[in-house]
């Protein structure tokens, strides 16, 4: 058994860093294959989740551009969120907290079908515009 | 007051995403990721996906740090159970962040989408325990 959480584990965690998403599979192998507390099995992956960021984060803060202004805002404000959320978590009861976690898995899995509309084709597409306008600019730049 | 500091638009979009990825990621444990990267593609058309991403994980990462913390401290959090996962998260994180650039994941994706919303409703109509 515990094998098997083991591969949930990895296979999320391999998941979330490839960008698919995934920070909820390890909740739901707790609760509904092991019957683990809602909010324990939210804990557990939480403390799994921060593991697998930072590696992830180790390997994707060499390839990327990390824009920290950008970063630095948004993380400290999402301390702050991240305070209220888990003492309202605390605050819940198990069964609302876990229909709002249902209510949210459904959310970001409709999402990834309506994304689909502006697939990631055209997105490239556009960025393959949005670089040819810069050129222009910098070119009309240049001209003037 | 320092008037040198200019607070852009983006700014604020950065901060709301940031409360609203907190609150949503200390509630239920999860989720937090999305936010951020909706917003951040709404409002950066000039980044590409993959940075978006790992500025995204940037961001989670010390808010996870935190809510495990806050988690432990009302003792919703049991190492005892937690620390098997440790390893294999961060292997897994690993291979993630290196297969990103080597395979597409778009039907990974949305066989990832059809499961969630399964599970999802399983979470609302099923039995609790």
């Amino acid at each position: 058994m515990q094998i098997l959480g083991i591969l949930v584990a990895f296979a999320t965690a391999a998941l979330a860093g490839m960008g698919v998403g995934g920070g909820g599979l390890l909740v739901l192998y707790l609760t509904l294959a092991l019957h683990m507390e809602q909010l324990s099995a939210q804990g557990v992956n939480m403390l799994f989740f921060a593991a697998a960021s930072a590696a992830s984060l180790l390997i994707h803060a060499r390839k990327r551009k990390l824009d920290m202004r950008v970063i630095v805002i948004c993380a400290i404000f999402a301390l702050g969120g991240a305070y209220g959320g888990s003492l309202l978590a605390n605050a819940m009861e198990t069964g609302l907290l876990r229909k709002i976690f249902g209510g949210f898995l459904i959310f970001s899995g409709v999402l990834v079908f309506l994304k689909k509309e502006k697939s990631s084709d055209s997105s490239s597409a556009e960025k393959g515009e949005g670089r040819a306008n810069q050129k222009k600019n910098k070119g009309a730049q240049k001209h003037s | 007051m320092n008037t040198k500091l200019k607070i852009t638009k983006k700014d604020m979009i950065c901060a709301a995403a940031g409360v609203g990825a907190g609150f949503v990621g200390g509630l239920i444990g999860t989720g937090g990721g999305i936010i951020i990267i909706l917003a951040m593609s709404a409002f950066d058309r000039d980044s590409s996906r993959h940075d978006i991403f790992a500025r995204t994980i940037a961001i989670i990462l010390p808010m996870s740090l935190l809510s495990v913390w806050l988690y432990h401290q009302r003792d919703a959090l049991d190492f005892g159970e937690a620390w098997i996962y440790l390893i294999p998260g961060a292997l897994g994180g690993l291979l993630g962040a290196w297969l990103m650039d080597k395979i597409g994941v778009k039907w990974l994706r949305y066989i990832f989408a059809v499961l969630v919303i399964v599970a999802g409703a399983i979470m609302i109509f099923g039995r609790a325990k």
